[in-house]
């Protein structure tokens, strides 16, 4: 292969790299063709303006868009400790900081239940003293998302604060600022790209995440019911409906890579892509079957 | 910061004399700094409206000399002491942070902040250190500009200014905070040949209006004979020679 990338021109590429990736681009692409093309497009109009359909779209919308609000709250800030601060047990925080990023959704959702259920050891504390109750509600469908989407903030917030010119920030203080103003007004505004990235990548998570919802949250229509939870739920009963719903979350997605410009972060639109196939009833598929 | 006639009233305070330099606004630092193998060892005296050249090549101490006094690194022994303030003194424990020192910086490649328009890289100073309000702390800084004949240029973001201004808009940001002590890193290393040329007239009729002192950091001679009225050379952690 050294032998022939030699004597090949810039232009052409080797058979052995263009046919697998070719193979790989169809494969990527082929499924959202056929959501297209056996898209029930003269029963559309109809299909997403049900009431149902707008009662998860709206959920679905509001609840990731909280999640992606508590993770900037709180992501940022974790961020920013495991990227400037020294204590020990750092490392391992990180590594478990970054564990649902690869933990099955359904496991991050029972994890939860053990935790905050009303059982839990935290859930039942706010049961009794505070009245809460956090299973099998709005907020537990955002705590849920938040579980699982925050990672995706931290990581990237993270590796902007590592890969930052730290002399801004001597620069600031030099000038006066104090560590919470030098964070607030140099060192967050530094890694903006970064933070719109991680918020744009947490919000797409947010929006499909199936397993950990069902899990701690159930499937109650109007209070939990989030869209791919509607679109499995549609998949037993209704193709047509489930085709539908598929759509205008592919639709929403797509608007988000658009609005994000692929120039601020070239790198995250593969995991966008990643995500935004999850609420399609391909990838729900299994994670139904292990919920 | 007053005006004064250059060459007449700088050269009074600092002629030698057994009065320590900070008893009269000025810096007085021993400096002991130790990374590994290598040691920083210096004594530097500079008098209010005094400025001396720190001159050496590099890996020679200089810019950790300036971290000292800037406060972005304690001091493992010695003293420093500003305008009869103790900043650093390991054996005291005391140690004044970079925020709290009024210690001007202007730095190698100027660090001004991207996101924030030239008249905000001055008032960022203005507000956290002096604690001005925005508004108050935008005419300051315009008023800054306009005094180094940049006055137009507030309103435009660091990318979009040219080596000599940029060099302008870190001395407004650094003397904008009142500092009693300013420190310059390489002023004109970042530079091109002309730009170099005018920058360096610039700062040879600004730093002699400054009453508090001034420490310059330099590689280049000539840079230290021009701007400086003594040069510190150093080498190796130590200093080894000085002139007036």
């Amino acid at each position: 292969m050294g032998r022939t990338a030699r004597r090949e021109t810039r232009r052409r590429a080797p058979w052995a790299l263009w046919v697998p990736g070719a193979v790989a681009a169809l494969f990527l692409l082929l499924p959202l063709v056929g959501l297209l093309v056996r898209a029930p497009w003269s029963g559309l109009p109809d299909l997403i303006t049900k009431h149902s359909v707008r009662e998860a779209l709206l959920l679905s919308l509001e609840t990731a868009t909280a999640a992606t609000a508590l993770s900037l709250v709180f992501g940022i800030p974790l961020a920013w400790l495991l990227a400037r601060t020294r204590f020990p047990g750092r490392s391992l925080l990180r590594a478990l900081v970054t564990l649902p990023l690869v933990l099955p959704p359904v496991v991050g959702g029972v994890a939860l239940l053990l935790a905050l259920g009303r059982r839990g050891i935290v859930g039942q504390r706010l049961d009794d003293w505070f009245g809460i109750t956090l299973p099998f509600t709005t907020a537990g469908v955002v705590i849920a998302q938040t579980f699982v989407a925050m990672p995706f903030l931290v990581v990237s917030v993270e590796g902007a604060l590592n890969s930052a010119d730290r002399r801004f920030e001597d620069a600031a203080a030099t000038l006066g600022a104090g560590p919470w103003t030098t964070f607030r007004r140099v060192t967050v505004p530094l890694v903006a790209p970064a933070v719109a990235a991680g918020a744009a990548l947490c919000w797409a998570r947010a929006l499909g995440e199936f397993g950990a919802t069902i899990t701690f949250a159930g499937n109650f229509p109007g209070t939990t019911t989030t869209m791919p939870l509607a679109v499995y739920l549609a998949l037993e009963t209704d193709t047509d409906a489930a085709i539908a719903l598929s759509l205008v979350l592919l639709a929403v997605c797509v608007a988000v890579l658009v609005a994000l410009r692929a120039r601020w972060f070239p790198g995250a639109r593969r995991l966008l892509r990643g995500r935004a196939s999850r609420p399609t009833p391909v990838a729900v598929g299994p994670e139904g079957g292990l919920g | 910061m007053s005006a004064g006639t250059p060459g007449s009233t700088q050269s009074d305070p600092s002629k030698p004399g057994p009065e320590p330099a900070s008893e009269t606004g000025g810096l007085d630092a021993r400096v002991t700094v130790r990374r590994g193998q290598f040691v920083l060892a210096v004594d530097v005296q500079v008098a209010r409206g005094e400025t001396v050249a720190v001159l050496g090549r590099s890996g020679a101490g200089k810019s950790t000399l300036l971290r000292t006094l800037a406060g972005l690194l304690p001091l493992d022994e010695g003293r420093i002491t500003l305008a009869g303030q103790v900043l650093d003194d390991p054996t005291q424990h005391r140690f004044v942070p970079s925020e709290r020192r009024p210690v001007g910086v202007v730095f190698q490649d100027y660090l001004l902040f991207p996101h924030l328009r030239a008249r905000d890289n001055v008032a960022f100073g203005v507000r956290a250190r002096l604690g001005q309000g925005r508004r108050h702390a935008r005419e300051r800084a315009d008023s800054w500009l306009e005094r180094f004949g940049i006055g137009e240029l507030g309103d435009r973001r660091p990318g979009a200014l040219s080596g000599g201004q940029s060099q302008r808009v870190a001395l407004a940001r650094a003397l904008a905070t009142e500092p009693r002590l300013l420190l310059l890193d390489e002023p004109l290393a970042a530079l091109d040949t002309t730009t170099r040329g005018e920058v360096r007239a610039f700062l040879r009729t600004v730093l002699p209006t400054l009453s508090a002192p001034v420490l310059i950091v330099t590689h280049d001679p000539t840079d230290a004979e021009v701007l400086a009225d003594r040069t510190i050379a150093f080498e190796g952690g130590h200093v080894v020679d000085t002139a007036a």
